[in-house]
């Protein structure tokens, strides 16, 4: 069991999985020994939430197939699960409300502690002086929590101005956390300084300088697999296996919704507003 | 097999919007309404940039009074948003560098717009303007210094500068070697062709026309690779504009029209008649100026002496 003083945090990373890759499997374990390194944290679980078919991608194929491939990649690590949650969803669900869902289980599921725990839990707890005068945005202390694992881009496009609700990145930030992981050395740590928001949060986020976390491999991966090109190392022989035996991805699966507009920006679509 | 898919674009507006007036944003409504209708595009954003108080122009209020009004003006739009980069540069930026600084900015940030770090209640993306909490302050990025010459002619033509709309009709013109490349000004993510157009008035059109305004190579940049949307007003001829000048006849496909705007009673609206209104305590002012905007000016006593 963890330490007495260290805060247990749960990773949750939102993506296509599309296929799920050994680069998500390695974004998981960068991001657990940065936490655990600050001597601050424990990393008690890994979620793996794909995106709904809903989503509207190109080329995105099958939720069934993706939650499957995930699982045969999450079966590899013992701390890193799967949650389907997101994708059982009959509409695509942004973000923040996939992130609110975990974070509501996760508070679900200490209430079931026992007794013990909540009293020494209720005694760590504390608030935290919200300059948005929200006390339902500050992290709780002495509880699990739960960080979004992210990239660097994220972080930036926080640091626009009126990109963003004020209130939706105080949540983000204040209520959980990140942890993003960014190739580029001095650029997270210039958008955290250069907005008052994620300045004031600034512990919650963690910047960790490894791979860039995007679609990248998948997409390497899908037009390699089109190709006839080896993708064996890029992923888990396991998915590798569950790819060649129901022939995922080819020419004819990445046309899938090429017409289609992706999901959150479909309100776009149509007669303008007022 | 299947129909082109649809650009998505981002509408651009620079100018000095002294103040914005209820034209800017119906040429804004207006720009997007006409792309959509063509079917083939969708516009997911607009976004507001005031140009910067060393710009030069008589009468230009502080850049803090014309980013607080371009706010109220947007407060209850879900997809206009103003800007205050150009505002906080060291210095006053050319049109083609804030273009190109939207374009390199939404190549990075888009990605994790379109996969959608938001909440669910109204707009995540490009639309949410803050209704009183100032804007977060910019590094100062080292910039070009672009000779400010053009500045002076400009100060002439430059009453609703800030609406440059172009519209690239034709998709099958790019072709992608890799899904995630940015080739150009076009950012390719997700699938998806995103650009941002320039979102203008007839006058700054005709303001291409005048030798010497503008650089050559900037031309070319804000015409061929990003592309306007015009809106025309004062019953001005777009056509007749176009065929004066060899850049804008070159790229005509990429600037596009926005039509049925004419004699409509917002093309006859202007800053400078809303100064004008403003300094006369003329009640038309209320046909120019949305009320929040009307308030603060009010509030802060801008444009109260008579000026350019």
């Amino acid at each position: 069991m963890a330490a007495t003083n260290l805060t247990e945090v749960v990773l949750l990373a939102c993506g296509s999985f599309n296929p799920i890759t050994n680069m998500h499997l390695r974004m998981f374990e960068l991001a657990r020994d940065h936490l655990e390194d600050t001597g601050h944290y424990t990393v008690v679980k890994g979620i793996i939430s794909p995106v709904g078919d809903a989503y509207k991608k190109k080329g995105l194929i099958e939720v069934d197939h993706r939650l499957e491939m995930a699982s045969l990649a999450a079966d590899t690590s013992d701390w890193i699960t799967v949650d389907p949650w997101e994708s059982l969803q009959p509409e695509w669900v942004e973000t923040a409300k996939v992130v609110r869902h975990h974070y509501e289980e996760l508070l679900a599921s200490e209430q079931n502690k026992d007794a013990v725990d909540s009293v020494k839990y209720a005694k760590k707890r504390r608030i935290e002086d919200d300059y948005f005068g929200s006390a339902s945005h500050t992290k709780r202390r002495g509880g699990s929590q739960l960080m979004l694992l992210c990239g660097a881009d994220v972080l930036e496009s926080f640091s626009v101005p009126n990109l963003w609700k004020q209130e939706d990145i105080v949540e983000i930030v204040g209520r959980y956390g990140l942890v993003c992981i960014t190739r580029s050395g001095n650029d997270p740590h210039k958008f955290i300084h250069q907005s008052d928001v994620l300045w004031k949060y600034r512990k919650n986020i963690h910047v960790v300088h490894e791979w860039v976390t995007n679609e990248i491999s998948a997409t390497h991966v899908r037009r390699a697999l089109r190709r006839g090109q080896s993708v064996r190392y890029l992923l888990p022989d396991a998915v590798l296996c569950y790819i060649k035996e129901h022939n995922l991805y080819n020419a004819e699966s990445e046309q899938k919704n090429a017409d289609v507009v992706l999901a959150p920006l479909q309100k776009f679509t149509g007669a303008s507003s007022s | 097999m299947t129909e082109a898919s649809k650009t998505h674009v981002i509408l651009l507006s620079c100018g000095s919007f002294n103040p914005v007036t209820k034209g800017h944003i119906h040429m804004f409504e207006k720009a997007r309404e006409y792309l959509h209708k063509t079917g083939r595009f969708i516009v997911i954003g607009g976004i507001i940039s005031p140009v910067h108080d060393s710009y030069g122009k008589p009468g230009l209020v502080s850049s803090r009074h014309r980013l607080t009004m371009c706010q109220l003006a947007v407060q209850s739009s879900d997809w206009i948003r103003v800007d205050p980069w150009e505002c906080y540069q060291d210095t006053w930026q050319t049109t083609c560098s804030v273009l190109e600084h939207h374009r390199d900015l939404m190549k990075r940030v888009t990605g994790c717009i379109l996969s959608n770090v938001n909440t669910p209640s109204t707009t995540p993306v490009i639309g949410q303007p803050q209704n009183q909490t100032p804007p977060p302050v910019y590094q100062n990025h080292s910039n070009m210094n672009h000779k400010p010459n053009a500045i002076k002619l400009w100060g002439k033509i430059s009453e609703s500068l800030g609406k440059i709309c172009c519209v690239r009709p034709h998709m099958e013109r790019f072709t992608f070697v890799d899904e995630n490349a940015n080739l150009g000004t076009t950012v390719r993510y997700e699938e998806i062709e995103l650009r941002i157009l320039l979102l203008c008035g007839s006058d700054l059109l005709e303001s291409f026309c005048i030798p010497g305004l503008w650089k050559d190579s900037d031309m070319e940049v804000i015409v061929g690779d990003f592309g306007i949307v015009v809106v025309p007003r004062d019953g001005a001829d777009t056509e007749r504009i176009m065929n004066h000048s060899s850049i804008l006849r070159k790229y005509k496909d990429n600037i596009i029209v926005v039509k049925d705007v004419m004699n409509h009673p917002m093309s006859i609206i202007s800053s400078t008649k809303s100064r004008l209104a403003l300094q006369h305590g003329d009640g038309h002012v209320v046909d120019y100026l949305s009320q929040p905007v009307i308030d603060y000016i009010l509030q802060s006593q801008l444009y109260i002496k008579a000026s350019g």
